[in-house]
């Protein structure tokens, strides 16, 4: 079945207010599905209840066919499937690096320990995180490096799917580019991704698929070209506009 | 110096004493310990109302009343409902169960200095709510409320002097023995004030010790 995420007419409500109001989606496998949209347009909440650290109100959310949102389902024995990366990389702190790569497979998987510690050295070399490094405490890293050993951590899990909310926002912008480059790597590797980003640049070489969301809608959706180049919405139109000026580049039409 | 030679006349009667003042301490810290984790468990994780009130109550009425209080209320109400408790035997009950109130405070206050964000990444990876508090939460939130419970220690090891209330032959009620024997009350106090300062330090220099040795770069700095 290529259908890994589903999402299923899904609301969620903050305080009465809603901001994610009936959004349906599919990630098949191999997609790199990129979500785009102002701020506060509820992209995080959408990304976090594909795991279920959000619960919707309102539809279902699917994983390989199963239903996380069904009450028979414990969605604690899926999350070890579904890799997610944070904003502010969100590292144990009191842990080193090498232990927070081998925290999942140890705790989660009940791997020994030193199986789990070949497991992380395979992740943490494939985001570029040399050895220099493994003994160090998450303080005592770059935001790109700590990024990137979360990315590890994920992936020590051997996930069917990642998701990331914003994984360079909150990266000086020459540090991004050694995140995103993991990330591209990632992808060539075959990896499913859902990915909340505003980096249009990635977006336009990455995705395979591109939904703009606004005030907790999708206001469209498709691949890159259609969505990044040619946007029917007007919506779409305006963030975009406001997106490539922030960059400074010229829009085609 | 004249108090040397008090000192030195009463040197194994007073580390007797020093000894009970120490063990007093020591038991009820580790008592109050218990019972503070388990108090914590309920304020902050607990999903029930009545458990949570209940603990609050506890710790409101703890803190509100006087150590000394607690201790007369323990040594003499005890025998009242059949049970006969030693000096000591109560007054680490008494202490134990004021310090657990003031420890609950200190281990809430460390636990919720956690960001919930670490909490999230550990649920991220398929940990249950109870694994991710045990193996994430309670490692940060116990090394941000060391040095809170390290002086929470010292001031037990000085209010254990309470004590020599219900008879304990702890430091101060020796004290009192020997300077109401010799009429050197001056000198007697003056050498008590000296151990009670030079052990204090050392308590917290040991402590400081002990949060050195989880030292974690970037943790609580
Ligand atoms: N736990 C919460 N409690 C209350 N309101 C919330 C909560 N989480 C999100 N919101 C609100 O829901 C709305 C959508 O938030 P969300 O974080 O999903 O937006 P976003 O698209 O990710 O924005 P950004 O680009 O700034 O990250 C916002 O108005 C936000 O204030
Ligand atoms: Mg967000």
């Amino acid at each position: 079945m290529g259908e890994v995420i589903k999402v299923d007419g899904v609301w969620k409500y903050y305080d009465g207010r809603a901001v994610v109001k009936g959004i349906s989606l599919e990630v098949n496998r191999g997609d790199r599905f990129v979500i785009i949209g102002p701020s506060g347009s509820g992209k995080s909440t959408l990304l976090r209840m594909m795991n279920l650290l959000v619960r919707p109100d309102k539809g279902k959310i699917f994983f390989e066919g199963v239903e996380l949102t069904s009450p028979k389902v414990n969605p604690v024995e899926y999350r070890k499937k579904i890799g997610i990366v944070f904003q502010h990389y969100n590292l144990f702190l009191h842990m080193t690096v090498m232990r927070n790569v081998m925290f999942g497979p140890v705790k989660v998987k009940g791997m020994k320990l030193d199986e789990a510690r070949k497991v992380a050295e395979a992740a943490l070399d494939s985001v570029h995180i040399s050895r220099a490094l493994w003994d160090k405490y998450p303080s005592q890293l770059s935001g790109g490096e700590q990024q990137r050993v979360a990315i590890a951590r994920a992936l020590a899990m051997e996930p069917e799917v990642m998701l990331f909310d914003e994984p360079t926002s909150a990266l000086d912008p020459e540090l991004t580019g050694e995140v995103l480059q993991v990330m591209k790597e990632l992808a060539k590797k075959g990896m499913t991704m859902v990915v909340v980003t505003h980096e249009l640049g990635f977006a336009a070489s990455v995705a395979s698929r591109i939904a703009f969301i606004d005030s907790g809608e999708v206001v469209e959706e498709g691949t890159p070209k259609e969505i990044l180049f040619s946007p029917k919405k007007e919506r779409t139109r305006a963030f975009l506009n406001r997106m490539w000026e922030l960059y400074r580049i010229e829009p085609e039409w | 110096m004249l108090g040397l030679d008090i000192l030195i006349e009463n040197w194994q009667i007073l580390l007797k004493a020093l000894g009970y003042s120490l063990l007093v301490s020591l038991f009820s810290f580790i008592l109050g310990f218990a019972l503070a984790s388990l108090f914590t468990v309920v304020r902050l994780f607990s999903s029930f109302k009545v458990p949570k009130w209940a603990v609050r109550a506890y710790v409101e009425t703890f803190r509100g009343t006087p150590m000394m209080v607690q201790l007369f209320f323990i040594y003499y109400a005890s025998p009242a409902i059949g049970i006969n408790l030693s000096p000591f035997q109560a007054s680490v009950i008494a202490f134990a169960l004021n310090s657990a109130a003031y420890q609950s405070e200190y281990l809430r206050a460390g636990l919720m200095s956690v960001p919930k964000t670490q909490y999230e990444a550990a649920e991220s990876l398929g940990l249950s709510k109870w694994g991710a508090v045990f193996s994430v939460v309670l490692p940060v939130g116990l090394r941000a409320s060391l040095s809170s419970l390290g002086n929470e220690f010292v001031a037990l090891f000085k209010y254990s002097s309470i004590a020599s209330f219900v008879t304990l032959p702890e430091l101060f009620y020796v004290a009192r023995y020997i300077a109401a024997g010799s009429f050197r009350y001056l000198e007697m106090y003056t050498v008590l004030a000296i151990i009670y300062v030079v052990i204090g330090f050392a308590l917290s220099k040991t402590f400081r010790k002990v949060e050195r040795f989880f030292y974690v770069p970037g943790l609580m700095d």
